[in-house]
């Protein structure tokens, strides 16, 4: 199975990024992916974005501005249901494009 | 015809009773199995009715008893720490902030183990989706359903105090309707400012602060304060320490401890104190938020199932959809003007005449809380600043008069806390000045009162609705008198 590690970003850091994460990981089965995701507040995304234990961000937050290490997708729509197919979409090009790297 | 009518009202008392009766068995099973069982078993057979699968609504049940199980655990353990000290406090400094504030988080946690709380998780959405397909409201509610446990509070309050609860019932149905008015009214300025189309924030304790706002932003402009700009990174960036939950918790809790030990700051056993109280403060606020995170989840199956039922019925109007107000947070006039926030209010909570609360994990809920301000300013933050600090000041009043009945509530869901020592509040569920004079209606039991409180809210909801687009308009009109840049924020995938 594939395994990928996510940062899901939300305001606080515990309730919809934990909603995001465990829908997330639910979706991604299905394609035989799986998540391990972590969860965090917009100020600290940065940071733990540079440690480097993660593939990609989700964020239902806007990010504060910075260069991150790795892709950062928007999870705004995986939230409201009116762009579920968009954010998938974007994640499957997403871990398409990290595969493709390694 | 007489006949007929005795049968009608013979089966309305018969239905009455079986109402009463029913609620009597419910009150008996709950004390018996206490919240940590009963809510996952409630949890698991609303998603049975949503038709979420076995799996999905067996670990949703879990998670929610889990949660409740930690914030007992945790809360238990904290408040043996803290009691002594805030103690101290109060005998030894004159500081009279017996009242603290354990967070919305801990809060949600209790208002959905209460009786009334659970009844609401399913009248609740019934109510919100009726209003919403009937269109009294343009709102859809149930995109965020987490955030109900803000009437459950109230409504909690209202059945332990009456045992009454039909008007607890009704309490929570009318506070939905104001903030759903309240929701409405701000729609077009969030979405519009956060850029997220069609979509509103619902949660009543951070839009509750739209409707002073809207009447005091004139007077704001009239001192001009529409043309000061105040674009302050610089500041974030240093008080950036303080909108972290361990550094906060750590500075807050050295506090209370050196005010606790105020007169034996010589002893050895006074600084073990404060660390301890440094430390214990700081882990609180980093480890309540989790437990909160854990509970969450048993939530998504239900909410998700609740937006599927009206992505059909919903075509060809006009209408916004309830987000989580965790959307706005990162925004950086919203981040800014709630962090400066933070030392602000913990300065007005010591100097405010009357007032016994110290706001602590909720500071960091700060930034949520203006949401209902930030947008109608167009990000103005010295005003957002101005008007923040007048309205969550009073917020602190109605935390003060609620905390009795509130800690009430949590010890009869299982947090043991010592009597008369201690008490505990959130500040940004319960500072709420507006809709707490809704819930004091509700509590005296008077129908003048309680009528006083519909009337108000049809008057305004008849007036709104007939001006909706001139509202609209005016609120635009006046946000962009502003001169404050919109802010740009960093938006990605949606732009």
């Amino acid at each position: 199975m594939r395994k990928f590690n996510v940062l899901s970003v939300c305001g606080s850091g515990t309730v919809t990024s934990s909603m995001i994460a465990e829908k997330l990981k639910e979706a991604m089965e299905e394609q035989g992916i799986k998540i391990t995701a972590t969860e965090a507040k917009p100020t600290e995304a940065l940071q733990l974005s540079e440690g480097g234990n993660y593939d990609f961000i989700t964020h239902t937050s806007p990010l504060p501005k910075g260069n991150y290490p790795v892709p950062t997708i928007d999870a705004v729509g995986f939230l409201t249901g009116f762009g579920e197919d968009e954010f998938l979409d974007e994640v499957m090009r997403v871990i398409k494009e990290i595969e493709s790297k390694s | 015809m007489s006949l007929k009518k005795s049968k009608v009202n013979h089966e309305i008392i018969k239905l009455k009773g079986e109402i009463s009766v029913f609620f009597e068995t419910l009150k008996e099973v709950f004390q018996t199995f206490g919240s940590p069982v009963f809510v996952p078993v409630i949890i698991f057979i609303i998603s049975k009715i949503l038709k979420v699968n076995n799996k999905k609504a067996f670990f949703s049940a879990l998670y929610a008893g889990v949660g409740l199980e930690g914030f007992t655990l945790l809360l238990n353990a904290f408040t043996p720490i803290i009691t002594p000290v805030v103690k101290s406090m109060v005998e030894n400094t004159g500081i009279q902030l017996p009242v603290f504030d354990v967070g919305w988080q801990a809060t949600a946690l209790v208002a959905y183990s209460t009786e009334a709380g659970m009844i609401f998780l399913g009248v609740g959405l019934l109510v919100q989706t009726v209003l919403f397909l009937t269109r009294w409201t343009d709102v859809f509610q149930p995109g965020d359903l987490w955030n109900n446990y803000s009437y459950m509070v109230w409504g909690s309050m209202i059945y332990m105090v009456t045992k009454n609860m039909i008007l607890s019932l009704g309490c929570m149905i009318l506070l939905n309707m104001y903030s759903l008015l309240i929701a409405e009214l701000i729609a077009k300025r969030w979405s519009t400012y956060y850029k997220y189309p069609n979509c509103t924030i619902i949660a009543m304790h951070n839009i509750e602060a739209a409707l002073f706002t809207v009447a005091f932003d004139p007077i704001l402009n009239a001192f001009g304060l529409n043309k000061i700009k105040l674009s302050p990174e610089e500041l974030q960036k240093k008080l950036g320490f303080f909108g972290e939950p361990v550094s906060l918790g750590l500075l807050l809790g050295i506090f209370i401890g050196i005010m606790g030990n105020f007169k034996a700051l010589g002893t050895l056993a006074a600084w073990g104190q404060v660390a301890t109280m440094g430390i214990a403060t700081s882990a609180i606020m980093a480890i309540f938020p989790r437990v909160a995170g854990l509970f969450a989840q048993a939530f998504l199956p239900i909410t998700d199932a609740a937006k599927k039922s009206v992505k059909n019925g919903s075509k060809s109007r006009k209408w916004y959809l309830g987000v989580n107000d965790a959307t706005g947070y990162g925004e950086p006039a919203t981040l800014i003007s709630g962090i400066i926030l933070i030392p602000i209010m913990v300065f007005m909570a010591l100097a405010l005449p009357g007032n016994q609360v110290l706001p602590v994990v909720d500071l960091l809920a700060l930034p949520f809380m203006v949401q209902g301000i930030v947008p109608l300013v167009n990000g103005n933050i010295f005003k957002v600043l101005i008007t923040g600090t007048i309205w969550f000041s009073a917020g602190l009043y109605m935390c003060t008069y609620t905390a009795p009945m509130f800690t009430d509530i949590c010890a009869s869901v299982g947090v043991h806390l010592p009597v008369g020592a201690l008490l505990i509040t959130s500040f940004n569920i319960l500072g709420k000045p507006l809709m707490g004079l809704v819930f004091l209606a509700f509590l005296s039991q008077s129908p003048v009162l309680i009528g006083i409180a519909v009337a108000v809210y049809l008057v305004l909801y008849v007036s709104f609705r007939k001006n909706k687009e001139a509202v609209y308009d005016y609120l635009d009109q006046n946000a962009l008198k502003n001169t404050a840049e919109e802010a740009k924020s960093e938006i990605t995938a949606n732009t």
